[in-house]
């Protein structure tokens, strides 16, 4: 019959002291009392009791309470102490706000990417899923897709009807499509999906209504569902909108509803940028075989997502959808199925490099603390005098503490204040730098949750650098500070701010030789050649509608339009499937004739580009051997390709590429050139196997990209191009804009963005040692000048003394280098997935990191010292 | 702090002239909750006290510990004469409020 030990020990922790004792009796009393008669209504009770005192004790404790008494007033005293020193202040408040600034920066990245729930209901519950493909790994060209390989439309059906763990699952696929009603014709992102999509995502409707089931699949009916921003901005928000038709691709499909505004989903095979948005969603289907959309099982081309059930786990989903995708085809254990959250597939890659910049961040917040503390530090043996008068009129140690922590606390807070408001100018340009694909907004307002990151991160601060010198007051030597006015007492503080420097000093060289370790890789990444001449040439998307174009009017639009380009002088133009770094791309199997692989995902596989011939001479890409491309190949019987050397290499490791023929699409193909490869995508990726096929003998004719190699301005190029594509076509779209060496230095974005803010941290984290170095050795010699100056009164010289003092100083300086260098080794392995032809380990960063730092810092110990060379025995010895 | 009497203050004071020399942490509480229907905790109840009791409108004394109470002492309040004036005082205020006043009449329709 006692009551609940938790609920009691709550209690004891929240009721005021001198409380305690009897309202603890009371509570008894009044639960044995009430457990007479209802044992369960009096644990009840008693919970309740504890949990309403949480409100009014803490408002007691705040004002007279536990704290020990006079938290209020050792605040107002905390306050007018600071107010006595707003040099401190300043110099404090100055180091830590930019300090707090970065890290609330990086953090509000950090929360916007990995931390906030995705924008849908049930988001915790949202799972992607893929098909694997065991025999893929390691694979030239498909080991990057080897576990996130799409589900097909059969896959499709099969799992949901047969599936138990979750509530709903959709498949959706992503197109662009040409609008083409009245006005200028325009690119759409088009989302084909299955009718359940849109309702398991929550999809909120503005008018009209979402796909419904049975709406999909080899019966789909032309229906769309547009988002609210292309009704806004394309059809002016017209009220009649659902009912109306629009012209994709030459069909016609009736609007049926319109999505409420800021409805988006990611695709994840793709990169997307942080606009991105499915402009109309039709049904899966509903384009029509004809028109090139299968539905067969072997199309793997769908994204799966689904709704698990509430308490299922991902594991025993994961098994039943491996054997629900199988099906009856797959050979036992080679197809397997990978089932992951929807947030960490879409957050993937984006974790690391974020987590990154928060490691580095955090050292720089440390090493602003550091100088901070060091201040309070050397305040706090100012102060002796102060404190020990407080003590010897009765404040305990506790309370002289305390009001030491409530100033730390106090500028930590005002640090905070205003590293939110340096967080809300950097956030911006950190946002705007960033890499697109960590798809973030432009800006994120200064929300609550930031605000109190950088609240939060400038009391712990506060707290640390507050506590720091309270632990090296002693109750002993508050009295004795009352008695001298220096001397030996201070030997704990000055003792403490050399470990602070000390550790500065490492971190700084931790930082500095991960900045240099990140730009040594950025350098090689940027030097490395993509295999092609990427000056001067202008690249454009061009899509012709499949409906208006047949296969062999394409082929002769883009001739004709090639042609009329180069009619210009100077110009030399093409036309190819896929730009490198376009994010474009793909890839084919084929047979090598002689030795013929049944089984179809044995079958050997290359990436493949559809070009014009020509492609190679106008993009710079050495001949290996062999011809290149004729305008002669489009001779229909016998087709022929060109491979690049890793393909000539892999396949034919003998040398016998040159006249081997391939069998692709039910046509044979003959080898006749070999070319230098190519980089396709990444840098620091190495080159994949590829082989071109010419135009007139490819299946995809209808959309290229333009590549054209000019020796104007840039824009005068576009306005030709356009000219020309709109002579033959008015109505045709141009997209994707940009120059080839654009395209080239988007793909070193990422690295170049990490290396900038590494860099900047370690630069500030240099000057801040450099501070923190440069005031202490000041300190220091100011604390001792009386010793110094006895020492020149009885015939010391001053460059004994100065050598006296450098060694001290130097000899910590040292001691943090060293700390530092093995941090930097251990911050080095910790980068190696970030690097790029440089070891972790790699001797020059470390040099440069050392030496610069050693060249600042001792220049900085330097600087100090040369006061003691100043110092005249009359006026030391005068002064005291 | 002036002399008013929040509305938690008088109904501690009120209990307390109710109880007389009976009144302690679990009487106080029992006697708002049954008499008024306000449910009110034992921290509130404590945390009114000690306001009044640095105002010296109540008193306290301890007296020994009991076994029913866990071993714990208890604390008896009493109301000062100043508590009994504060009460009187808030009584009148409140009085001269509803003087005359028909609230049927001002009921807005």
């Amino acid at each position: 019959m006692t009551p609940p030990r938790i609920a009691r020990w709550i209690l004891y922790a929240v009721l005021h002291p001198d409380d305690r004792e009897h309202a603890l009796g009371d509570l008894e009393e009044e639960f044995r009392h009430i457990h007479l008669t209802d044992p369960r209504r009096a644990s009840r009770w008693y919970w309740t009791q504890a949990i309403h005192a949480l409100g009014p004790s803490a408002r007691r404790h705040l004002s007279s309470g536990m704290l020990g008494g006079g938290f209020v007033h050792d605040f107002r005293l905390a306050v007018r102490a600071l107010r006595r020193r707003p040099g401190l202040v300043a110099i404090s408040v100055a180091t830590l706000g930019p300090g707090i600034g970065a890290a609330t920066a990086v953090f509000s990245v950090a929360d916007l990417v990995l931390l906030r729930p995705l924008p849908y209901p049930e988001s915790e519950r949202l799972v992607s899923a893929w098909n694997t493909y065991d025999e893929w790994r390691g694979h030239e060209v498909l080991d990057p897709f080897w576990d996130r390989i799409g589900l097909s439309y059969p896959e499709y059906t099969d799992w949901r009807e047969e599936q138990a763990s979750f509530e709903e699952v959709a498949i959706y696929g992503t197109a662009l499509m040409s609008v083409t009603e009245d006005g200028e014709p325009t690119r759409v992102t088009v989302g084909r999906a299955s009718a359940s999509l849109l309702p398991l995502l929550g999809a909120e409707m503005q008018a009209g209504r979402a796909f419904t089931t049975g709406e999909e699949g080899p019966d789909a009916p032309r229906i769309a569902v547009v988002s609210y921003e292309l009704w806004r901005d394309r059809y002016g928000a017209d009220p009649g909108f659902v009912g109306s038709t629009i012209i994709l691709d030459d069909l016609g499909f009736e609007v049926v509803g319109i999505l409420a505004s800021g409805f988006r989903l990611r695709p994840l095979g793709a990169p997307a940028g942080p606009d991105f948005r499915h402009d109309v969603w039709i049904p899966i289907g509903s384009i029509g075989e004809t028109r090139g959309e299968d539905l067969d099982r072997g199309n793997h081309s769908y994204e799966a997502i689904g709704l698990l059930r509430d308490g299922r786990p991902l594991d025993v989903a994961e098994s039943e959808a491996a054997l629900l995708f199988a099906g009856s085809e797959a050979a036992p254990g080679t197809r397997w199925a990978r089932l992951d959250y929807r947030k960490a597939e879409e957050v993937g890659g984006a974790t690391d490099p974020i987590l990154l910049l928060v490691a580095g961040v955090g050292l720089l917040l440390l090493i602003a603390c550091g100088n901070v503390a060091s201040l309070m530090l050397n305040e706090a043996t100012n102060r002796r005098r102060e404190l020990a008068t407080k003590a010897a009129l009765g404040a305990g140690r506790r309370r002289i503490l305390r009001q030491l922590v409530l100033e730390g606390l106090t500028l930590g807070v005002l640090g905070g204040l205003l590293g939110a408001a340096v967080a809300r100018l950097g956030s911006g340009a950190l946002m705007r730098l960033a890499p697109t694909d960590l798809a973030l907004p432009d800006s994120t307002p200064l929300d609550l949750r930031v605000l109190l990151f950088s609240l939060t991160v400038g009391l712990g601060a506060g707290l640390v650098f507050g506590t720091a010198p309270a632990f090296t007051v002693r109750q002993r030597e508050l009295v004795g500070g009352l008695r001298g006015a220096s001397g030996g007492g201070t030997a704990e503080a000055r003792r403490a701010q050399r470990v602070v420097v000390v550790l500065q000093v490492a971190l700084s060289v931790v930082l500095l030789a991960s900045g240099a370790l990140l730009g040594r890789s950025l350098t090689r990444l940027e030097n490395t050649r993509p295999g092609f001449d990427a000056d001067g040439v202008l690249t454009a998307r061009l899509s012709l509608p499949t409906g208006r174009y047949s296969t062999d009017e394409a082929t002769s639009f883009f001739r004709t339009l090639v042609d009329d380009l180069d009619a210009n002088a100077n110009v030399e133009a093409t036309a190819v499937s896929a730009m490198p770094f376009s994010g474009r791309g793909g890839s084919s199997s084929f047979q090598i004739v002689g030795r013929e692989v049944q089984d179809r995902e044995k079958q050997p596989e290359a990436h493949r580009r559809t070009v014009l011939p020509g492609y190679h001479q106008a993009m710079r890409i050495p001949l290996v051997a062999g011809r290149y491309l004729g305008r002669d190949d489009r001779v229909f019987e016998a087709p022929v390709v060109v491979v690049s050397q890793s393909m000539a290499d892999t396949y034919w490791p003998d040398g016998s590429a040159l006249g081997a023929r391939i069998f692709r699409d039910r046509r044979e193909f003959e080898v006749v050139g070999i070319v230098a490869d190519v980089l396709h995508g990444d840098l620091a990726e190495p080159p994949r196997p590829t082989f071109y096929v010419p135009l007139a003998v490819a299946e995809n004719r209808h959309d290229l990209t333009l590549a054209m190699r000019h020796a104007t301005t840039n824009t005068a190029a576009a306005q030709a191009l356009r000219a020309a594509v709109w002579e033959i076509d008015a109505s045709l779209p141009i997209s994707e804009v940009a120059t080839a060496s654009s395209l080239l230095s988007d793909s070193t974005r990422a690295p170049r963005f990490r290396t900038l803010l590494m860099s900047v941290f370690a630069v500030v984290a240099l000057a801040l040692s450099t501070v923190g170095l440069f005031g202490v050795t000041t300190r220091m010699i100011a604390k001792r000048s009386q010793e110094y100056g006895i020492r020149l009164a009885l015939g010391a010289r001053s460059l004994g003394l100065l050598a006296h003092v450098l060694g001290r100083e130097v000899q910590a300086f040292l001691v943090g280098l060293a700390l530092g260098v093995l941090g930097a080794l251990v911050a080095g392995g910790a980068l190696s997935g970030f690097l790029f032809g440089v070891a972790p380990r790699d001797p020059v960063a470390l040099s440069v990191a050392t030496g610069t730092l050693t060249v600042v810092g001792i220049a900085a110990i330097m600087v100090a010292a040369l006061r003691v060379t100043r110092l005249s025995p009359v006026d030391v010895i005068r002064a005291e | 702090m002036s002399g008013t009497l929040n509305e938690t203050e008088q109904l501690v004071l009120l209990a307390l002239a109710r109880l007389g020399t009976g009144a302690y942490g679990v009487t106080v509480r029992q006697e708002i909750e049954s008499r008024a229907g306000r449910p009110v905790s034992i921290a509130a109840v404590y945390a009114a006290l000690d306001r009044l009791e640095r105002r010296d409108l109540a008193s306290s004394w301890l007296s020994a510990p009991t076994a029913a109470r866990g071993g714990r002492a208890k604390k008896h309040f009493r109301l000062t004469a100043a508590g009994i004036d504060a009460l009187e005082a808030a009584r009148k205020a409140m009085d001269r409020m509803w003087e005359g006043l028909d609230l049927r009449a001002s009921r807005p329709r």
